[in-house]
């Protein structure tokens, strides 16, 4: 549907007038399909780590001859000046535009390891949450506030998983210990995440039509992006060993993958109501990488296994032919 | 309807375009729509799928998820490697639900999506019927002819059911037979077998209409090709002179061919994607090399960073270029 018909339906329905133009928008050119902003990212992300390790090399001596907080200070000038350059150049420059977040990316990594140095864990965690949302709303290009959006939530998960369970990096937290106890903590960290992305695609019309499509647009995609991608991050040893093979995950972990693949359905559903491909795929692929480390997880033989997945199977198929049939 | 110039270069053009979420955004930020005629827009312009087109994916994806797990179960089951079973059981077990599925299909064609299921279930148990073939008699086979045989066996069911999760299954299979091939002891080159598989079937699949297979498959073909690339740069692997000559020449006519056809086509850009990002490793892998040659020292790395932004920011400036040039072409006819 083009402009001109979309103004003769909504003027037949009197939800703007005749007379009132709808003005189609000018051609943006900076607008760019998501196969390039992923390369965009990708290539910003190498280059900010070679301009970090550039930067913490050729200041090493003086680092070490400093006071702590100075790779602190150096990141957080990057982000700084990244947000500078976007401000002021990046309309006009793509180059700046790729600077500009191959060196946030820089900033973020050199504050989160002088975090990690002085403050621990805990420390990197609770340090980035704050920064990512700082750069969430200090910096408004569209692509760096989709990729903070995402790290907001990864730094979120990953804090309250070691708030929650002690040492994140242990196999199972306290999986092992109380399921309950998993469940209820896995839900207080993700139900916020999932309300916040239904509540903004359920009210998609009203902030569009407050003008705030190039600032809440891209919160609303990290986040999507986030519930596919980042429950990983409240397992993260977990999912590394069963994608790995690596020995010594006690079974109970395999509760982790289970919520994970059980909160893909609400995201999928999210990227369909958008209509939105690239997430829609990126929730499904996340969702089979989570079922298959549920199922390598589950402590049962490997018959229990097989029989479970056709049952499971067998249930899925028909419940679609169920659907089917109650729709024609 | 009047569009500004997409760029200076370009000619201005007048042309109404399909409304997207994001025009319809940068529509409403002008005031002119309230939010009762953007929820009835997004609507009208289907923007948000109605309920009927939901129920549609939520059949589909419970077949589609079911058949999976179904076929994943069953492949487990001939795992588990029963000692309890005779060996026409353990064949009945995987050949049985295999007839069954085909003789589906058959019943119910394969224009509708039970009988591509069926057909897709087939491709999946014939894996798992060969494993136990292999298991039971020990042919002494390679990985990869078990690999390859499970592709040629199949391949007439992919045809037949014309579906796209199936070719990607099946494509799937051939990749890893070509990957184990390259890898095994006949083999001559590890990466080079898929690099060249896949580049034939993104030919081939250009008669199909699906879009995501053809670049997943494109995607996976440059992919292979930029590890071929990184592995010569790097000597990985002590490749011959001829081969390494036939793996360079590969890779520069995979890339012109693969550019020049997305250029004609005019239809889709991730091609120039995909080979920017391809060309962007090979090109710093290669810098990175020659620094590292050179005793660049540190200063090499911030070279090499600046050479990464500067080649991503020129082909991102590019692509985007095609792209209006293309949009601007077909405003004009």
């Amino acid at each position: 549907m083009t402009f001109e018909e979309l103004h003769h339906a909504l003027a037949e329905r009197q939800l703007i007038s005749v007379s009132e133009p709808l003005v189609e928008p000018a051609a943006e050119t900076h607008a760019s399909p998501w196969f390039v902003q992923a390369f965009a990212g990708a290539a910003a992300w190498i280059a900010g780590i070679l301009l970090l390790a550039f930067l913490a090399i050729e200041i090493g001596d003086a680092l070490a001859k400093r006071p702590g907080g100075f790779l602190l200070i150096l990141g957080i000038l990057c982000c700084f000046g990244s947000s500078i350059l976007y401000a002021t150049l990046s309309e006009r420059s793509r180059f700046a535009d790729q600077f500009a977040l191959a060196m946030s990316f820089a900033g973020q990594f050199g504050i989160a390891f002088d975090l990690g140095e002085h403050f621990g864990a805990k420390g990197v965690l609770w340090g980035m949450l704050a920064v990512e949302a700082l750069l969430v709303v200090g910096i408004g290009n569209q692509l760096h506030r989709f990729l903070s959006t995402v790290g907001v939530v990864l730094a979120w998960a990953l804090a309250m998983h070691q708030a929650l369970f002690g040492d994140f990096t242990k196999a199972a937290g306290a999986a092992s210990e109380s399921g309950t106890l998993s469940v209820l903590g896995w839900l207080l960290v993700w139900t916020p995440v999932l309300v916040a992305a239904w509540w903004l695609v359920r009210h998609e019309p009203e902030w569009m039509a407050r003008g705030w499509e190039m600032r809440v647009r891209p919160i609303v995609h990290g986040l999507i992006a986030a519930l596919a991608i980042a429950p990983l991050a409240m397992h993260p040893v977990t999912f590394w060993n069963s994608l790995l093979g690596l020995q010594g995950t006690p079974t109970s972990a395999a509760l982790w993958p289970l919520l994970a693949a059980l909160l893909a359905l609400p995201t999928i559903a999210l990227a369909f109501a958008l209509r939105h491909r690239a997430l829609l795929g990126l929730a499904i692929l996340f969702g089979l990488l989570e079922i298959s480390s549920f199922y390598y997880l589950l402590g049962v033989s490997l018959l229990v296994k097989s029989l479970l997945m056709i049952s499971i199977g067998a249930i899925l198929f028909l419940a679609g032919q169920w659907q089917q049939r109650a729709r024609s | 309807m009047n569009v500004a110039c997409p760029s200076a270069l370009l000619p201005c053009i007048s042309v109404s375009r399909e409304v997207t979420r994001p025009l319809l955004g940068r529509a409403a930020a002008n005031g002119a729509l309230s939010a009762e005629a953007i929820d009835a827009a997004l609507t009208l312009a289907a923007l948000r799928p109605s309920r009927g087109e939901s129920r549609d994916f939520a059949v589909r994806a419970l077949r589609f998820a079911g058949v999976l797990s179904f076929a994943a179960g069953m492949i487990f089951l001939v795992a588990f490697n029963w000692d309890a079973l005779a060996l026409y059981g353990r064949f009945a077990l995987v050949e049985l639900p295999l007839l069954a599925a085909l003789a589906f299909a058959f019943a119910k064609g394969t224009d509708h999506a039970p009988g591509k299921l069926a057909l897709l279930f087939a491709v999946l148990m014939t894996g798992a019927l060969l494993a136990l073939f292999g298991q039971t008699y020990q042919t002494g086979a390679d990985l990869w002819e078990l690999f390859l045989a499970w592709a040629v066996l199949t391949l007439p069911w992919a045809v037949a059911g014309r579906y796209a999760p199936c070719w990607a299954v099946w494509l799937m299979v051939l990749n890893l037979a070509a990957a184990l091939y390259g890898e095994s002891p006949a083999g001559w080159s590890r990466w080079l077998a898929p690099f060249a598989l896949d580049l034939t079937a993104y030919l081939v699949l250009e008669i199909f209409p699906v879009r995501w297979l053809r670049r997943a498959v494109m995607a996976a073909a440059m992919a292979f090709g930029t590890l071929v690339m990184i592995g010569l740069i790097f000597d990985f692997r002590g490749t011959t002179g001829l081969v390494a000559s036939l793996e360079i020449l590969l890779f520069l006519a995979a890339s012109a061919a693969l550019g020049g056809f997305a250029y004609t086509r005019k239809n889709d850009t991730f091609a120039f994607a995909v080979l920017a990002l391809a060309w962007v490793a090979v090109t710093t892998s290669l810098i990175g090399r020659a620094m590292e040659r050179a005793h660049a020292g540190v200063g090499s790395l911030f070279v090499i960073a600046l050479y990464v932004i500067g080649a991503s920011t020129g082909a991102i400036k590019a692509i985007l270029y095609i792209s209006r040039h293309w949009q601007a072409e077909s405003g004009r006819q």
